[in-house]
């Protein structure tokens, strides 16, 4: 699915938080939003998801306004933070919950969970517990299989490897990859991590201050001498 | 150290202050205060001042200490263990446990008993025992005060019995020795009160300093409630049945309720008879419904990313509180039998309260905030706000209309209106929710906004 912004503004009060005059991210792309704090990332990804209202412009995923159409819930799946989550609910229940909104029978539901058990590590599923009570890495893994679970044709991760330990996090950017191959999904992800977005993405937007300075091409990983260049960590 | 916690304490208090929750507090404490203030005038006018009043102080401070436990109970939510921030610094316990106890002295719930019969002081009591009686009675509302401070501050049965034993033998011994009023003479028996209540409170404050706890976010669930299925409908009862703030206001305080129904209908089906009734019966749905979409607050970002309705929750909720108050309805049911009531007045009070009542409270959604869920109390004002409080007058209109029909009309003409109504309300709710759907979507923002504050 391509997503289309079109002159997209966002400003609280007098300060612009983001300003993107055009941008297309063409189906099945694997995007990489990089950029210090206040970059603009989660500002944009929440207006892709109808989070927040734009000052001004639109954003379309396949020719359709998020604003006005809702067809974009059925295919899109996405995961920002802690607010994403139900946490009166035990994992199963969320899951179930999720697989039930989306028309997903308990069979399929329970193939799909399967995938990501290298990623559950066992600590997730049949564990008695409500969401409120797992750890931040745990809570993390069950809003990305929340997200994942559905088999999405546009996946928006806001810093996907936060919180988690090593393993998981390589877990993680393969189990994106792996999604992005296999079934075309369009990936837009943000991190702090330069590794990870450099190994998985196939687009890096480098953001500073509300705008998109750089625009980089990484099917081969070139864009990371700009970006280490641009973050000054080559020599660190 | 204890200055600086006081401090830390007041810099907290200072910037969390918000002047549409304080404003609605004032009023609804400003309206108990009227209250207060008009019953006394009454009894003052019924009675004339009397010579030998004060000793009616006591014995009413004796009186109050179990209501009062129970008020604040309810109401009474302070700072019980240190937080990780003030656990990981050289803070005492000693210093945290004193600052506890000046805390209960400044804490406002400590002070409602004494300012709600200072009306009653003033009036019927020579002025130099006006001061000493508010003394006695803010002496016995702090003995509650850190009785429920170390309440809260102990965990599971084991530590909370303790504190359940020792104030039901406070209240035995208070009343026991209040009594003695009229044996000694006043200012003897009130200086030995004050000393009694100081004895309590250094009771409850010793017990509350053995008392060690950790704040430990990540505690493991003892009992797991299970659902069959996760849907959108079964979100509205496991959220209730899995939040103690819920549940409390939704499963306990109907009880109230119901309680007086039964006591009312010894004196007759009465005005006040009937409004018990419907009190009792759109108890749980008003208590959930001040705050539409307050549960969901706290995952909407979820919910507005997947392909759900907004209309279709809505829908849910009517339905939802429609079996909700089906329970208050069925512990009033003995009254048919016992009080010789029709049975129409139950299905017509059923009728009305879901068709009209609850849908009288959908447009919440438009304005609430999100709710705490794991806050053990439901009346600490989070999620409240000027907006909230004052559309919480609209709930009159429903209860001003069933009161008027049982006033004005004959009894079968009261329920078959009160009973068309509540069908008309059943009739159109899914237009009335089919608009404030959309005047949601239109909306929207705003609300998402208030939810992530």
């Amino acid at each position: 699915m391509e997503i289309k912004i079109n002159q997209l503004v966002k400003k609280y009060g007098q300060q612009t938080v983001l300003d993107i005059p055009e941008l297309t991210i063409g189906s099945g792309e694997l995007v990489g939003l990089v950029g210090n704090n206040g970059a603009g990332k989660t500002t944009l990804m929440r207006l892709m998801l109808d989070l927040i209202e734009a000052t001004k412009g639109s954003i379309e995923v396949d020719g359709r306004p998020v604003v006005s159409d809702d067809t974009w819930k059925l295919s899109t799946g996405s995961f920002i933070d802690g607010h994403f989550l139900i946490d009166f609910y035990t994992p199963e229940e969320y899951f179930g919950f999720i697989a039930r909104v989306y028309g997903l029978s308990p069979d399929i539901l329970n193939d799909r969970l399967a995938n990501y058990q290298s990623l559950m590590h066992g600590e997730i599923l049949g564990t008695e517990k409500y969401l409120r009570q797992f750890s931040e890495g745990n809570r993390q893994k069950i809003g990305i299989i929340g997200a994942m679970l559905i088999n999405p044709k546009v996946l928006i991760l806001d810093e996907p490897f936060n919180y988690l330990d090593p393993t998981s996090q390589i877990t993680v950017a393969r189990l994106i990859s792996e999604m992005n191959i296999r079934l075309g999904t369009t990936v837009i992800i943000s991190s702090h991590n330069l590794n990870f977005v450099s190994e998985i993405s196939s687009r890096i937007l480098l953001l500073e201050k509300g705008h998109v300075i750089k625009d980089l091409d990484n099917e081969d990983g070139d864009a990371t001498k700009e970006l280490e260049d641009y973050f000054n960590t080559a020599e660190l | 150290m204890l200055k600086l916690l006081l401090k830390l304490w007041a810099d907290q208090k200072r910037r969390d202050f918000k002047w549409g929750r304080f404003l609605g507090m004032a009023y609804f404490f400003g309206l108990f205060m009227m209250v207060c203030i008009v019953v006394t005038l009454a009894i003052y006018e019924a009675s004339g001042p009397q010579a030998g009043m004060e000793v009616a102080v006591p014995l009413l401070a004796a009186m109050l200490i179990v209501p009062d436990f129970l008020h604040k109970l309810l109401m009474k939510h302070d700072e019980t263990a240190m937080d990780h921030y003030l656990k990981s610094r050289p803070v005492s316990e000693r210093a945290w446990n004193r600052f506890l106890l000046v805390s209960n002295v400044l804490n406002f719930w400590n002070w409602t008993l004494p300012l709600s019969l200072l009306p009653f002081c003033i009036l019927f009591l020579p002025w130099p025992l006006v001061v000493p009686s508010m003394l006695l009675l803010l002496a016995v509302s702090l003995v509650g005060g850190v009785a429920i401070t170390a309440f809260r501050k102990a965990r599971g049965w084991s530590g909370v019995w303790p504190v359940l034993a020792a104030m039901a033998l406070w209240a035995v011994v208070a009343g026991c020795y209040s009594l003695t009023v009229f044996l000694l003479p006043w200012w003897v028996h009130v200086v030995g009160f004050l000393l009694l209540c100081a004895g309590g409170v250094a009771l409850f404050y010793d017990y509350l300093c053995d008392i060690r706890r950790y704040e430990e976010s990540h505690e493991h669930s003892r009992r797991l409630f299970r659902v069959g299925s996760s849907s959108l409908f079964s979100m509205e009862y496991v959220s209730v049945l899995r939040s103690k703030r819920l549940r409390v206001a939704v499963l306990i305080l109907p009880l109230v309720f119901v309680l007086n129904v039964y006591l009312q209908m010894s004196q007759g089906q009465n005005f006040m008879f009937y409004m018990m009734f419907l009190f009792s019966v759109f108890a749980p749905s008003m208590m959930l419904g001040q705050w539409v979409f307050g549960i969901e607050g706290n995952y909407f970002d979820g919910l507005w990313t997947k392909p759900v309705s907004i209309r279709q929750i809505l829908e849910n909720k009517f339905w939802f509180y429609a079996l909700l108050d089906v329970w208050p309805t069925l512990l009033v049911l003995p009254v048919v039998w016992l009080g010789n009531v029709s049975p129409w007045l139950l299905v017509a009070t059923w009728l009305f309260t879901t068709g009209v009542g609850n849908l009288s409270l959908m447009p919440t959604c438009l304005i609430s905030s999100r709710i705490e869920l794991f806050q053990s109390a439901f009346f600490n004002y989070q999620g409240a706000s000027l907006a909230v409080n004052l559309y919480g007058l609209i709930i009159f209109v429903p209860l001003a209309i069933y009161g008027l029909c049982l006033w004005l009309l004959p009894e079968v003409g009261a329920l078959v209106a009160l009973s068309l109504l509540g069908l008309l309300g059943f009739a159109l709710h899914r237009v009335v929710i089919e608009w404030l759907a959309r005047l949601y979507e239109q909306r929207r923002y705003k609300s998402f906004e208030r939810y992530r504050q």
